[in-house]
């Protein structure tokens, strides 16, 4: 035994997907891959008890599940994503397609008398704001980078929301007035449908003077939307609108909308 | 600093499951859980086929699983998506068990999980902590020593010499079953003990 501890790893990795369950249930699997997927079951429950579940059934065919195409007609309508599926054709599809002509009418109709809903509005104008700390501040291990702010960017960039709300939140706790551990876990929280915190931690950088405290200030208005909370979303975007740094065309095509 | 406001939206293969879910709870656009369905329908089947151990009532229960989060993750506070879905089939399987009267003793073997984090979120928490630290070579040898002889046998095979579940139970006599029972208890007690360390360091 060579004793090399490095390979004993807690990081949690992506499941097993329908390609690799298939190749490690029918033995096709390279040395590499059934490494990753071993180690991946000791951890996993769900991925454990799937390979149990097939292992015991002899049943090898992976792909067993019905479609999605085919699982959706089970589906109560919510969305116009289901017109896109539809190709012109044969008649019932023809009826099928003028049938769905009626629904984008009705859609349209509904979209032009309905005001949009805050999430809707999130939905439209919310983007996902790169990680902008240079990697050399990122790396744990330098004497003047907190390990846990480090740690906490690196699992932002990894859209592993939950893992960096924590180290976020020790990262301020050991720098309080560490104004992008604020920006970021603001965000972070956000996109764990947090709203409330997030809104906490955006308004103190928003309030602040700091190179983050503009764009907070955009990001709070998306709280609000996300929150559905529309009047405090107008309100916050008239103030920005007046400042009228960045974003603009952006805030004012929002404010329209509101 | 190079800031990038409204970049490209990412396809939404590239998004993880928790913008997928965040995504669909605020528009309902299916695309959104076309994508988890598509990630994770093989695996809700492998679990319902464990319990269920019929191939066709494991896909009615997978149809039903994948109903069920479509009506309730707009309104549910979901913080680990496998987990959910681990916990929704496991308990839909257990309701049609229960349904079916002559197989009552099958229930025995299982119980019902309630909807709460379980050890996917644990598992992340502990990634972080354990990842922050610089060396924990020392402290990971002495927790493998204090395993039991059958765990510690396959956690040394599998993480130090890159041996299979295959070849540890070649090895050692075990049966795979064993083996992978051995490193899944070993490496929660692993964590156990070495969250403990951890814990101590940081206090």
């Amino acid at each position: 035994m060579d004793g090399n501890l490095q390979k004993l790893t807690f990081k949690p990795a992506a499941c097993v997907s329908q390609e690799e369950l298939r190749q490690y249930l029918s033995g096709d699997m390279n040395r590499q891959g059934l490494r990753r997927v071993e180690d991946h079951l000791l951890d996993c429950p769900l991925c454990s008890d799937a390979v149990d579940g097939f292992e015991a059934s002899g049943e090898h065919a992976t792909d067993d599940v019905e479609d999605f195409d085919s699982f959706r007609r089970k589906l109560p309508l919510t969305s116009t994503d289901n017109i896109r599926q539809l190709q012109p054709g044969s008649g019932l599809r023809r009826a099928i397609a003028v049938a769905a002509v009626l629904v984008v009418g009705a859609v349209a109709y509904f979209s032009f008398s309905q005001a949009p809903t805050g999430p809707e509005l999130y939905a439209k104008y919310y983007d996902n704001y790169e990680n902008d700390i240079p990697v050399s501040l990122r790396r744990p291990g330098l004497s003047d980078v907190d390990p846990n702010f480090a740690q906490a960017l690196n699992s932002y960039t990894e859209h592993k929301y939950s893992q960096a709300n924590m180290l976020f939140g020790r990262a301020i706790q050991a720098q309080p007035d560490n104004e992008a551990a604020r920006f970021f876990a603001g965000l972070s929280l956000l996109e764990s449908n947090q709203t409330e915190k997030a809104s906490s931690y955006l308004s103190t950088v928003a309030n602040g003077t700091g190179v983050y405290a503009k764009k907070a200030a955009w990001y709070l208005i998306m709280c609000d939307l996300k929150a559905d909370n529309k009047a405090s979303a107008k309100e916050r975007l008239d103030k920005f609108i007046e400042t009228g740094e960045i974003m603009v065309v952006e805030a004012k095509s929002l404010r329209d909308k509101l | 600093m190079a800031i990038r406001f409204l970049n490209k939206q990412p396809a939404v293969q590239q998004l993880s499951d928790e913008e997928l879910v965040s995504r669909f709870s605020a528009t309902q656009q299916e695309t959104y859980f076309e994508e988890l369905y598509r990630r994770y329908k093989h695996l809700a089947y492998g679990v319902c086929l464990k319990l269920m151990k019929n191939e066709e009532e494991s896909r009615d229960v997978v149809s039903d699983v994948f109903k069920i989060l479509f009506t309730k993750i707009p309104t549910s506070d979901i913080k680990s998506f496998k987990a959910y879905l681990y916990t929704v089939s496991r308990n839909e399987c257990i309701a049609k068990l229960r349904q079916k009267k002559s197989e009552m003793d099958k229930m025995a073997k299982f119980n019902h999980v309630e909807n709460s984090p379980t050890d996917f979120m644990e598992s992340e928490g502990f990634a972080a902590l354990f990842n922050a630290q610089p060396s924990m070579e020392q402290e990971v040898e002495k927790a493998v020593g204090q395993l039991g002889d059958e765990q510690k046998t396959c956690i040394r095979l599998f993480f130090y010499d890159d041996k299979s579940y295959r070849e540890i139970a070649t090895e050692t006599g075990f049966t795979e079953k064993q083996v992978k029972s051995y490193l899944q208890n070993g490496k929660r007690n692993l964590r156990i003990l070495l969250e403990k360390e951890l814990r101590k360091h940081t206090t």
